[in-house]
């Protein structure tokens, strides 16, 4: 059995001018213990998927597709089983700790507050013992609970947010962003801490971010999104081995590096596709350099290869032709 | 290039303090300062890119705004060609800036939402009173055509119909239009995205080349300032802490923080089990500024003296560096 | 969804999205309405001598006169037309409003641009001084202008203009504060434009939507204190048509039971009114969230 199964999922925005696609037919899988990074710019539909795992979509979003966690459809859940899931089963930190954060509420009670959602009846003293040991095993000195989140420092409040979002020792942690708006020397503290929670605690985690270089160290299958598509699906190592989507081998030679030998700055040429007005065809074919005549008529299907699964024309010949998926619509 | 090996920016001893309000309770103690940039001196040559990285809080961006004076410095001075701008003031400065100018961070913000594009990349031709509307016209058009956005197309819009990218190419494209000698760019790329960064990077690179522009680049990603840059300066709570050349830098980072800051940088390889040392806490807040050397809470080196003494730049090897360890 | 019906959806999407373009969601149709009621009284305004069936300052029946088919609403205790007066008196409250609200403008806004960019102690003490004159209770204000100047459509107008001209200055300098410290005004300074410059094409524009709004509920407002003066005396001389005047003049006979010197003026001056505050809110809601686009 998977942790997590996404089948199918689309995700529309309804607005003034028309409908977004935010998410169009994105399938993937997360076994237990496992992480998944999700990784694509702005715009991708990374932080949709995010949301709709925990079914905290904005209120003009139609979703369709099965999400199942633990073989169980969540998005057709009443909501009142869904809300006794977050926080317990499923939580999720997200990018900005200034905001995210109750700016008038001593830590302390933040806590009680996620405790008291689930238990009602639970005692004082208990509810303050696991918070401490839950602080401690983070890094923060647990004398801190009675402290306002302005009284700690960016990283810090970051921890305390992931505190408080494993407290009730969830199976699956979703993490937005979380170091993006941090330093690059926090960031670092911040993977470790995330590090730690999929080693010692053994949580599940779905780490999205814009960041390639961030998932290699911590996740194990990765997922590349452009334009509301999962345009390619992997394990980790693979997929950074051996990438076959031309956006992510655009994207991985891209991103600068600190080494010496590479002093010659490769980018993507053109700029990132309009989610109201979206080119014909694959969505990435006007920046792609190995782009095909049909490559600007026709979505390509994903084609599954080796375990990994590619969404572009280029894999046609060379796909398992019992596993491969073809787009619906 | 005829003048090459001259200073074009000669930075000394540049001090930037913001005062703090004070309480009624506490107004006869000494007044609280945040210290931004606390004494830094640098040169930058004709022709030359100083990369100047640190993290947020650093006072990086805080030297740029001084630099091209939309602050007033408190103290030192910041000679360009040999006139000293920290004590221009008024119509003069303001002539001055037709020769030195500053692409900031956010591309969202940093557009006049009522201006058309072609207006808004005119308008330093027509305060400085370059050409005529005709001509300006001409040099608007080729610009756009540099910066990438064809002019058929651009001139005529508004920021808010541009995205992120496009937006940071017009504000290259406007503070380029007056040929300016120098450039302030103040994390250009921070606030765009992945797959447009390196665009916006290889722009900048293309037009130094091309103009013979000599840059400040500040960022607090260093892996970017490798591309760009002939010497990076690290600064780190209003003072530079290590300057060099750029392969310098990378291939022997002398300073802890230089180092830290160098094994931070994410690489995309999962295979790179980094035997990483996790640095400990955050950069301290200016306010209060850790005694000695401001890094030795931090530092995995620190010794006795860090606590106490304050090291000085010194010169080793043609690089300079603030450490008691190279004492 | 699909088939004939669909053009017709089509068509009419087309149509909503129009409308909607001019004025947003649900507040679209209060600003509707209210734009509605105000092309109303301006076509009345505009077509006075040919809408006003009798001369509004010539006895045109018998005094006192309940509304009848001769005299839809009646006539007044000289034995003028109410409606005639009423149509005719529609020119006048445009006139007072407008340029009472011109006036406070012109005089605010500069005031507050400048001020507000400057900051100091200019600001320090201007603010002190247009604080007091807004925490002056507006009315009492006009009056005591009012009463100073005398009767006349221009000193009325200015009367009421001063009680406004604070309401401007605090919302321009407030915007001014929050805009001046734009990056683009930034930019603008880096670039090497003289403050006026700024001033004029980075700051004015950005902070101008905001004054639209309350030009408006400003007309709304200006038109209950033109007829508050005039109800108080201090308004129009007569016989020049003036609702205000007319509904004080009413109100002397209302122990009489003639109530239409009463409810007729008095409706004129609510619906008007009704109609600048709706359309001050469509405008609000339709400026406001149009500037820019986050990404």
């Amino acid at each position: 059995m998977n942790l997590l199964e996404a089948r199918d999922l689309s995700i529309e925005y309804l607005t003034r001018d028309g409908n977004l696609k935010a998410v169009e037919n994105v399938s993937f899988s997360l076994g237990f213990h496992e992480t998944l990074g999700l990784v694509g710019e702005s715009g991708c539909g990374k932080s949709t998927i995010g949301l709709s795992l925990l079914r905290i979509l904005p209120i003009n979003a139609r979703m369709k597709g099965k999400i199942f966690y633990k073989e169980k459809d969540i998005a057709i859940l009443p909501e009142e089983e869904m809300r006794s899931l977050r926080g317990k089963e499923i939580s999720m930190i997200f990018q900005d700790p200034m905001t995210s954060l109750d700016p008038i509420m001593r830590i302390k009670n933040q806590f009680f507050e996620t405790f008291r959602a689930h238990f009602q009846k639970m005692k004082e003293e208990e509810m303050i013992k696991i918070s401490s040991d839950v602080l401690k095993s983070i890094g923060i000195d647990p004398s801190r609970l009675e402290n306002y989140p302005f009284e700690f420092s960016g990283g810090m409040r970051q921890r305390v947010m992931i505190a408080l979002a494993i407290v009730l020792n969830p199976s699956l942690l979703i993490a937005d962003e979380p170091t993006t708006s941090l330093d690059v020397v926090v960031q670092l503290q911040i993977m470790e801490v995330l590090k730690e929670l999929k080693d010692k605690r053994n949580m599940s985690m779905v780490l999205i971010t814009h960041d390639l270089g961030l998932v290699a160290e911590i996740v194990d299958k990765v997922g590349i999104m452009y334009a509301g598509n999962l345009v390619e699906f992997g394990d980790v190592n693979s997929i950074y081995e051996n990438p076959l989507h031309p956006y992510t081998r655009l994207l991985l030679i891209s991103i600068p590096n600190v080494k010496l030998e590479d002093m010659e700055l490769k980018y993507i040429k053109g700029n990132l596709p309009s989610l109201k007005s979206p080119p014909a065809g694959c969505k990435f074919h006007p920046r792609c350099p190995f782009v095909m005549d049909v490559c600007t008529k026709e979505d390509p299907p994903t084609f599954e290869i080796n375990e990994r699964k590619v969404k572009c024309w280029l894999y046609e010949g060379e796909h398992d032709e019992s596993k491969s998926e073809t787009n619906i619509g | 290039m005829m003048n090459q090996n001259q200073k074009l920016i000669s930075v000394r001893n540049l001090k930037k303090y913001f005062p703090l309000k004070v309480s009624w309770l506490k107004i006869f103690k000494e007044r609280p300062y945040v210290r931004a940039v606390d004494d830094l001196s640098f040169e930058i040559k004709y022709g030359e890119t100083l990369g100047l990285v640190g993290e947020s809080g650093s006072g990086k961006t805080t030297v740029g705004r001084t630099l091209v004076r939309l602050e007033d410095p408190t103290g030192g001075q910041i000679l360009f060609e040999d006139v000293d701008l920290a004590k221009l003031f008024g119509e003069s400065l303001r002539t001055k800036r037709k020769d030195f100018q500053m692409i900031f961070q956010d591309p969202m913000a940093s557009l006049n939402p009522y201006m058309r594009i072609g207006n808004a990349i005119e308008h330093p031709l027509k305060i400085h009173k370059m050409g005529n509307k005709a001509e300006r016209k001409i040099r608007v058009y080729e610009i756009l055509e540099k910066v990438g956005l064809p002019p058929e197309e651009f001139y005529n819009r508004f920021p808010r119909h541009l995205s992120g990218g496009q937006r940071q190419r017009v504000v290259i494209a406007r503070a380029m239009v007056t040929n300016p000698k120098f450039v302030v760019a103040d994390e250009v790329t921070a606030m765009l995205d992945v797959s447009i960064r390196s665009q916006i990077l290889k722009l900048l690179i293309d037009m130094k080349n091309e103009f013979g522009l000599t840059y400040l680049f500040i960022t607090h990603d260093l892996a970017s300032a490798k591309y760009i840059c002939d010497k990076i300066a690290v600064i780190y709570l209003g003072k530079i802490i290590e300057i060099a050349k750029t392969y310098d830098i990378f291939k022997e980072p002398l300073h802890p923080y230089t180092k830290i800051l160098i094994a931070s940088v994410p690489v995309p390889d999962p295979k790179m089990k980094k035997k990483k040392f996790i640095p400990s806490g955050e950069i301290p807040s200016p306010i209060n500024i850790p005694s000695g050397c401001r890094f030795h809470p931090r530092c995995p080196y620190a010794m006795e003296i860090c606590a106490k003494v304050e090291p000085e730049l010194k010169e080793i090897n043609g690089r300079t560096v603030a450490c008691h360890l190279y004492d | 969804m699909d088939g004939s019906s669909g053009e017709i959806l089509m068509i009419s999407k087309e149509i909503r999205k129009g409308l909607r373009g001019l004025f947003k969601d649900s507040s679209g149709l209060m600003a509707v309405i209210g734009f509605l009621i105000l092309i109303f009284y301006v076509v009345v305004a505009i077509f006075a001598p040919f809408i006003s069936p009798y001369n509004p300052t010539q006895p045109s029946g018998p005094s006192l006169l309940p509304p009848t088919v001769s005299h839809i609403m009646g006539t007044d205790n000289l034995g003028y037309d109410i409606f005639s007066r009423l149509v005719w008196g529609t020119r006048m409250a445009f006139a007072i409003a407008l340029i009472a609200t011109a006036i406070a403008a012109v005089v605010g806004i500069p005031v507050g641009l400048l001020v507000g960019y400057i900051g100091g102690k200019t600001d320090r003490v201007v603010t002190m001084i247009m604080d007091s004159v807004y925490a002056f209770p507006g009315l009492i204000l006009a009056i005591a202008i009012a009463a100073m100047l005398g009767p006349g459509l221009l000193n009325i107008a200015f009367s009421i203009a001063v009680v406004y001209i604070p309401t401007y200055y605090r919302v321009i300098r407030s915007q001014v504060s929050t805009v001046k410290s734009e990056l683009y005004v930034d930019g603008a300074r880096a670039i090497g434009a003289k403050t006026s410059t700024i001033i004029g094409s980075y700051v004015f524009p950005n902070v101008l939507p905001s004054t639209i709004v309350i030009f408006s509920m400003n007309l709304a407002d200006s038109i209950m204190t033109e007829a508050g003066l005039s109800f108080l005396g201090l308004g129009i001389a007569p016989p020049t048509p003036d609702w205000g005047y007319d509904l004080a003049k009413g109100q002397q006979f209302i122990l009489n039971n003639d109530w239409w010197m009463v409810l007729f003026p008095g409706l004129a001056i609510i619906t008007i009114v009704l109609g600048f505050s709706m359309f001050a809110e469509g405008l609000d809601e339709y400026f406001n969230p149009n500037i820019g686009e986050k990404r």
